[in-house]
Formats: structure tokens, sequence, C-alpha cells
């Protein structure tokens, strides 16, 4: 047994020494592992998912259960998020749930007899029972071939170990866990790994490695029989996303995988099931008829709100509230807040469409308004002799012609509000449900019911809103979590919530948004902020409409509301806040850090990076840090998490400015607690500026 | 994460009943908040007439005689009017013109799916899904009402997954076939067979045009795009009456 690792390893230095000019290529793989990333069985390759695919996948083997969400952060870059059960490991027989991180890298591509090879991290944050790092190459050997060898240290170095290159493997201080393991990394003993994936067709992919974990906890515990070092597999595709795995385990077990790729960029329908747009009307010719370019019509009081009236009505039909007009004779503006396109320059290509059929034909210059939460956000300005001559065109060419400004810096003379838009009142009644995963007790609660909601706007950016809930089925109140934490309990009573607040008002709110300055939006909110917390909230942006960085600042005084989530409150009340920055890294990254002082008083920053897709998907993590030591904060360590957000329209194909939005976090704990206030600035208007709109301005002429 | 409790199955599949039955209970004039619960009561439907009902819902047009729909089409509307027939959708529809400007007209069904032409060669279309956005038809249009054969580049724009703006660029060549006469909707057309194949890599479409001697196009079948594939055109009326 002892001779084939070392022909292995030698194998693997062979491959990664021989290199060859030729075009590299990235190496691609639909096909998981039991980690979820691309991979063999329990071994990883050098592949790569394409790039912006999330997976999830879950895997059952001998009691023991993965369930992993993955994402292809970048072409080289993929990370893992997974949460596990190992069976009976602890005294007393009972199961681990832990939670665990990876990340992989592709370092070179497959060029010529150079394999492609990759570096990876398992489990390197966390209480760390798959802690492993690895090195690892893959060449194809055929078109549908594909041969893997790597050297493996921590749990991949647990078996057929040839030696400790860089020392030995400290011990793991794991604390409270959620801290990177960075002292154990590629220390300790080395095993190398091997294994072939081979392509039957397009459904059908068949596997084979050579082991280095010697599964060392599972067989100490009982639970797993270790009698070969050999895993064998298949993976099918059930259709373009879903595929199942089988495995036959170290001669002994079987285990089972499904697995989902959803790529964000291959919506499930075609989008663009909408009627279409109106067509431009031509201007008469000047010369052939200059009496239609008169401008006479200025002079009469009815052609303004004539026109106003008639635009009300056309805008209305594409979900567009035209808020306010200003029209002179060679100048319209329209104020609108778009209710239908999720991306704004449809909304505003259909508006400049529907204005070259509604206004005399001396106007030319044609301003178009976005206003959110009534603050006018941003003006595109086009000229009429540009939409008449580019209809037919690419996207392109009338984005060279279009100027956005600010609109507080604009001609703000002249404008008529249109009647009747304010007040305003909408209502809805609906089905909600919450889950409750990551319980040991129980992985997975939920509640469904009713919610109310309802929404009233005295005038621009004045509106009070409310959420109300009531549970009519559901479990999460049969939790008999009591909270650990030693700080005082700003979030980890949830479950105090959940069994209490039934029927809760979840939200009661009067907020104003505003305008006080170019480039400056401003909001006050105050009422019962969320399910938590109510009391004040301020807040101010500085975001010029072309600019790339955003900056803000927020100041909440909260107060702690009682369990049962109506009226009253708890002793606890604090100051929270923070200063903010937001940067568009362009090809799709935005960052965000957020310094302040959090809702437990502790101080310190949260950090955010999301991949953000043109077509609205966007997928994040963030990580708070804070004052509070990792033993206060408890476990895990600190506050950190993953966000993603889905647009409904990528899922009908109709358009929708809706969007469901998810964030998934290991743990509620006390420390890094942030605010969860309704309608924050930069999101609210981010949309509706430049950066934003330039990567969605293909729907301009849609 | 129900793997590991056999039990919860029950449950969540009555979870899932009631939320179903609570979907059509959702009300309110706020369609951010109402919007899933239409979905999942539409994706139940879908799911309801898939499994109960093998009949094609009656909005399907396919079984229409194209010389009937011409006929109430030519009586009901004024205007110019063509009839198209995608394949892929199985639809036969008439359009009535929507709008002019310039040399581009556009026409519309009557739920408002438009389809835009620039001389007679289409240029755009709208609400079908998979929407051709625009096209460079390089000097396509005019070789075509001269009846000439030529070899040109034309460029043909969709939205990808993402909505980013995709040009497909093609090579074409346009040959002049046989001389072909025929009857639609009554009107008699002397017309020329244009054969325009267009390749780039893999790709190859196959337009063709049946052009009279005064240079209109009194059928067509043209590409729209990679997922709806060919529609045919037939002229009903050119001008207004």
């Amino acid at each position: 047994m002892s001779r084939r690792p070392k022909k292995a390893l030698a194998a693997a230095a062979a491959l990664i020494v021989i290199g060859a000019a030729s075009h590299a290529e990235p190496m691609l793989s639909d096909s998981r592992g039991t980690f979820g990333l691309p991979g063999l069985v329990d071994m990883p390759t050098a592949e790569s998912a394409p790039e912006g695919t999330l997976g999830a996948s879950v895997f059952r083997f001998a009691g023991a259960l993965r369930v992993s969400m993955t994402f292809q952060v970048t072409d080289r870059l993929s990370g893992a998020f997974r949460y596990s059960r190992v069976p009976d490991v602890f005294t007393g027989g009972s199961a681990l749930y832990d939670r665990s991180f990876d990340i992989h890298y592709r370092l070179l591509d497959e060029k010529g007899l150079r394999p492609a090879i990759a570096i990876g991290l398992r489990d390197f944050i966390g209480t760390g029972i798959y802690s492993s790092e690895y090195i690892v190459a893959t060449k194809t050997l055929r078109p549908r071939l594909r041969a893997t060898a790597g050297l493996g240290w921590g749990r991949l170095g647990s078996k057929g170990s040839i030696g400790s290159p860089f020392g030995d493997r400290p011990p793991l201080d794991f604390g409270e866990g959620g801290k990177a393991n960075t002292d154990q990394w590629f220390r300790g003993p080395v095993s190398p790994f091997v294994g072939l994936a081979y392509q039957v067709n397009d459904k059908l992919t068949l596997k084979a490695e050579y082991s280095s974990d010697a599964y060392a906890l599972e067989t100490a515990a009982g639970t797993f029989a270790r009698d070969s070092s050999v895993n064998l597999g298949f993976d099918y595709a059930i259709n373009k996303s879903a595929s199942v795995s089988g495995y036959y385990l170290h001669g002994s077990e079987i285990g089972l995988q499904f697995n989902l790729l959803i790529d964000p960029r291959r919506p499930p329908v075609p989008s663009g099931l909408e009627t279409a747009p109106l067509p431009v009307r031509p201007r008469p010719s000047p010369v052939t008829e200059p009496e239609a370019w008169a401008t006479d019509w200025t002079s009469d009081p009815e052609v303004h709100p004539g026109i106003q009236s008639a635009l009300v009505k056309a805008l209305a039909k594409d979900g567009q509230v035209l808020e306010s007009m200003a029209l002179s004779a060679t100048r319209v503006e329209v104020r609108i807040r778009n209710q239908r396109y999720l991306a704004y320059p449809q909304a505003i290509g259909r508006t400049a469409r529907t204005l070259t059929r509604a206004v005399p034909p001396s106007v030319e210059t044609f301003v178009i308004t976005s206003v959110v939460e009534g603050m006018p956000s941003s003006s595109v300005t086009l000229k009429r002799r540009d939409i008449e001559r580019l209809e037919s065109e690419g996207s392109l060419e009338i984005l060279r012609q279009a100027e956005f400004s600010d609109p507080v810096r604009g001609q703000n003379s002249g404008l008529v509000p249109t009647e009747e838009v304010y007040p305003r009142f909408v209502w809805a009644l609906s089905p909600y449900g919450e889950a409750s995963v990551f319980d040991p007790d129980d992985p997975f609660r939920a509640d469904v019911g009713l919610q109310l909601t309802g929404r009233y706007e005295f005038a621009p950016g004045l509106i009070l809103s409310g959420m109300m809930r009531k549970k009519l089925l559901g479990n999460l109140d049969d939790s008999t979590r009591v909270s650990d934490s030693t700080l005082h309990h700003v979030r980890s009573d949830l479950v105090e919530y959940q069994k209490q607040g039934d029927p809760g008002l979840h939200r009661l709110t009067l907020a104003w948004y505003g305008r006080p300055a170019p480039d400056i939006y401003s909001r006050v909110t105050v009422g019962l902020l969320e399910r938590m917390y109510g009391g004040i909230s301020g807040e101010v942006l500085w975001k010029p409409v072309d600019s790339r960085l955003a900056l803000g600042a927020e100041l909440n005084y909260v107060k702690q509301r009682d369990f049962d989530t109506m009226f009253s409150f708890r002793d606890y009340d604090t100051v929270t806040g923070h200063a903010s920055a937001y940067y568009d890294f362009g090809k799709g990254f935005m960052g965000q850090v957020d310094v302040g002082r959090y809702l437990v008083g502790d101080w310190g920053a949260t950090f955010t990076l999301d991949r953000e897709f043109a077509n609205g998907w966007k997928v994040g993590a963030f990580a708070t840090f804070t004052d509070v030591s990792s033993a206060e904060f408890g476990e895990g360590s600190f506050d950190k998490g993953i966000r993603l957000t889905i647009p409904v329209a990528w899922t009908t194909g109709k358009p929708s400015i809706n969007k469901v939005s998810t964030v998934i976090k290991p743990l509620n704990r006390d420390g890094g607690a942030r605010l969860d206030v309704d309608g924050r600035l930069y999101e609210t208007i981010r949309e509706t500026h430049q950066g934003d709109m330039q990567i969605q301005w293909g729907r301009f002429w849609r | 994460m129900s793997l590991n409790s056999p039990r919860i199955f029950p449950r969540a599949s009555c979870l899932l009943v009631l939320l179903l039955a609570m979907g059509l209970t959702a009300c309110g004039n706020d369609t951010s908040r109402t919007e899933g619960t239409r979905i999942a009561v539409d994706v139940a439907k879908g799911l309801k007439s898939r499994l109960f009902s093998g009949k094609k819902s009656p909005s399907s047009q396919s079984s229409a005689d194209p010389e009937a729909l011409a006929t109430i089409a030519l009586n009901s509307f004024p205007g110019p009017l063509i009839m198209a027939s995608i394949d892929s959708l199985g639809t036969v529809s008439a359009l009535g013109e929507f709008g002019r400007n310039g040399d581009t007209q556009t026409f519309s069904t009557a739920v408002q799916q438009t389809m835009t032409f620039r001389n007679g060669l289409l240029v755009g279309t709208r609400g079908l899904g998979h929407d051709l956005m625009s096209a460079n038809l390089g000097p396509a249009d005019s070789l075509i009402r001269k009846r000439q054969a030529g070899t040109y580049k034309r460029v043909y724009r969709y939205l990808d997954g993402e909505a980013i703006e995709r040009p497909l660029p093609l090579s074409c060549n346009l040959t002049v076939g046989e001389v072909s006469d025929f009857t639609f909707a009554g009107t008699r057309y002397s017309t020329v067979q244009l054969d325009e194949a267009c390749k780039v890599t893999q790709l190859t479409v196959n337009n063709s045009y049946w052009v009279t001697r005064d240079g209109t196009i009194a059928r067509s079948r043209q590409w729209i795009g990679q997922v709806i594939g060919y529609v045919t055109i037939n002229l009903l009326r050119s001008e207004r009456i």
C-alpha cells in the first residue's frame, strides 16, 4: 500500500513540472464532489464551475449529512458554505452539527502538457472537523477523461502520509470557533491522492479515486468502516440544473447526493414577456408643415393640464406614475415613479417614446427624472431627434447621447404636481413564511401565516407604513433553546419573539425622505422600526449621480421591544449608528464598509462584498468585527453571513420591480448586531444612478 | 435539511397545501406584496392544467385558417396589415400598423406584441420573449428591393441572460432565385424569390424574400433569433384605405 502513493506523487510532480506553450483554457466542470465544489468523490480536483454559478448539494452517507452551498466568485475563485452533521462523535453519542467554509483557487490553467493546478482550504474557519488544505493538478488525457493528482494536509493528510515537509500541525485551538485556523495550514503530515473522472456521455460521469482521508473521527465513533482507500462514484445530470450522484465509499458505505446548479445568466423563462413599447411618433417636417411647429400653444392654459392628464393615463399603462411635469416651448421634464421595470433604463426608454406621442413638435429636450420614495434622484436628458433617429439602433447609440444629472441641480421651476397622486394608500393581505434553520435540536422549523401590510403616503417622501403578522400554523414555538449569551440579549432572544409575538406588529413607522442639497439624500424614520426595536433613525447619504463612491452616516436611538411585539418596551435602550462607504469596483463587484457602534454598544466594522449581475441577481458575503471578544460573543466568535437577491422577473419573464432577498447567517448572536431599519438610502436610490443604469442600458429600447 | 428527519415530510406537504390555499386569499392593491402569491397561484394552475388536461389552451391559434384570419383582419382594420406565423410558437397572427418612423414600420398584434421592419426586413420584435432587439442591415434591404444578388455583413442584437445587449455579426450572401406567382388573401403576386444565407461560425441563417417588380416584399421567411427561429410574413395590405 505504501508504494502506490509515492508513485502517484511522482506522477503529480511530473505533471506539474512539464509545461508547453499553447492556448490556456479555464478547466470547468459541472460535476461536484461530496463537499459541493467541483471534485471527484471526497477528493478535490483543479476544476472550477462556470463563473457566477451557484450550487447547492445535499450529501448523505452513514448517518451523516453535508449540505453545501457554493459560488463561483470569479473565474478562478470558488467558495463554499456547508452545514453538516457527523453522528455520534461526542461522548454520549450525540451528533455534531457544524458549519464550515471552503475556498478553492485555480492557480494555473491547462496549457499544452501542463495540467490545471489549484490550491484550496477546506473548513478553514471554525471548529475544523473537515479542516484540510490541498494543492491539486488535473489534466485532460482524452476529451472525456481527466486525471487528478494532489497533495493533502490536515484531514486530507490523515492516510498514507509521506512526511511533514512544513513542520508539525499544532492542535486546533478553536475556542468559540469562527476563527481562521491559520497556524495549521499546510502543516503536519502530507498525503498524496489520485483519481480519474470519465465522462461517458453528456449525462453520465464516472469517477474513481484513491483517498487520503482516514475518516479517523467517524471510525472511532463506530459509525463508519473504512475498509479501502478507493471511492467510486457516478454523477448523472437530470437536466441543465439538477443532477444526482451516487457513491460507493471506502468499500463499505453507500452515499447519495443531490445537486443543483443555478446560473444567474440563464433564466428559466424567456425575459421580455410583456406588452411591447409604444413606437416613436416622429414629428412632421418643419418645412412642409411649419404650422405644426408653432409655439403659440404655450399661452393656452388648457394645453399643459391636457397633455399632463393624457400622459398620466398613457404612462400608467406602463406602470409609471407621473408625479409632476414641467412643459415649455422647447423642454419637457417629467418626474416618474417606476412601479414596473426592474431596469430603470426600460422605464425611461418607454417614457421617452410615450412623450414623442404627447408633446408638441417644438419640444426638443426631454428630461426624465426618476423619483424614489418621493425623492427626485436622477435625471436623464435626451434630445427628441435622437430618440426619433435611434429607435431601431443598438442601445449604445442612445446611451452616448444621454446625459445623467442630479435633478436638484436642474431647473426646478414650472413643475406642476399631478393631482390625485398624493395622498396615496396601498395595502395587501398575503401569506408569509418564516423558517429557522441550523438549530441542532431540529435543524428545520417553520411558521406560515397571514401578513397585513399598509402604506400611506401623505406627500412626496412622507410615508406611514406598517406590517402585522398572524401565524396560522407552525412549530417555531416548539424551540426550547434559551440564549446562553453573556451579553445583553440584543438579538439572541429571537425565539421569545417567535413564541410570544403572535399576532405581532412587526413594523409601524413614519418615514420622511428628502433631498436637502445636491448629491445629498436624507431619511428620518420614527416608530416601531423593526421586530425587536423601536425609536428614531436618521440617515444622510452623499452620492453624486455619476460616482462609483457613496458615503453615508446613520444615527439611531432605539429601545428594545417587548416579546409580545406590540407597543410596550423592555428596559434596554441604546444609541447605535454607522459611517458607511459604498464602492462600485466594476465588473459586477460592489463593496461596503460600515464602521460604528452596534446594538450591544460594541464598536467595530462590517465588511460586505457583493457579486452583482446586470439582471439583478446579487450574491454577497459579510463579516463584522467588533470589540466584543470571541469569548463574549460565544459560538462562532464573530458575526458573518451570506446574502442573496433574486429578482422576481428572472423567474417569471414578466416585468416586475420586486426582488426576493435572503440573508443566511450560521448564528444569530448579540455581538456585531445592527438595527434592521427599512428603506436605507443607498439601496433605495442606487438603481436610478448612472452606474447601475449603464449596466442595464440594453433594456432602454425594450 | 429535512432529509435527516423523515417525519417532516407529511408536515411539509401540509404546509404546501395550506400556502396554496392561502394564495387564493391574497388581496390588496400593493403589487409589491401580492405578486409572490400571484406567481404561486399561476404555478399551481399551470401544474394543475398540465396534470389534469391534455388539451392545448384555447388562446393558441395554430389551427386557424390563415386565409380566413386574413379576411377577418382586412375587414376589421383599415391600415397596413401583415400576417405572421411563427413555427416554433405555433402561432398565426394578423398584425396591424402601429407606428412608422422614417423607413421603419412597426406592426402589432391585438395583445401588443410587435415586429418592426425596415423596408420590409425585420429589425426588431417585442413582447415575444428572446426578442430581436435591433438589426443593422447593411445594403440588404436595397439589394432585395432591387432584386439583385450581393455579399455583405449584417448585425443582429439580442439581450443575453443577464440582459446585456450582445451583437451577432453575420456574413451574408444574397442570391436571386426563381420566379414565383401566388395568390394570398385575394391578391395575386408575381415575384422573384431571393435567398439570403448568413453565417457565423456554427450558425447559418437562411432568409427568403418574394419580391414584386416594384420592390414590394409580398412574402418572406425571416429569422428572429436562435430561440424563436423563423417567422413567415405575408403582406395583406401595404397602405391605409
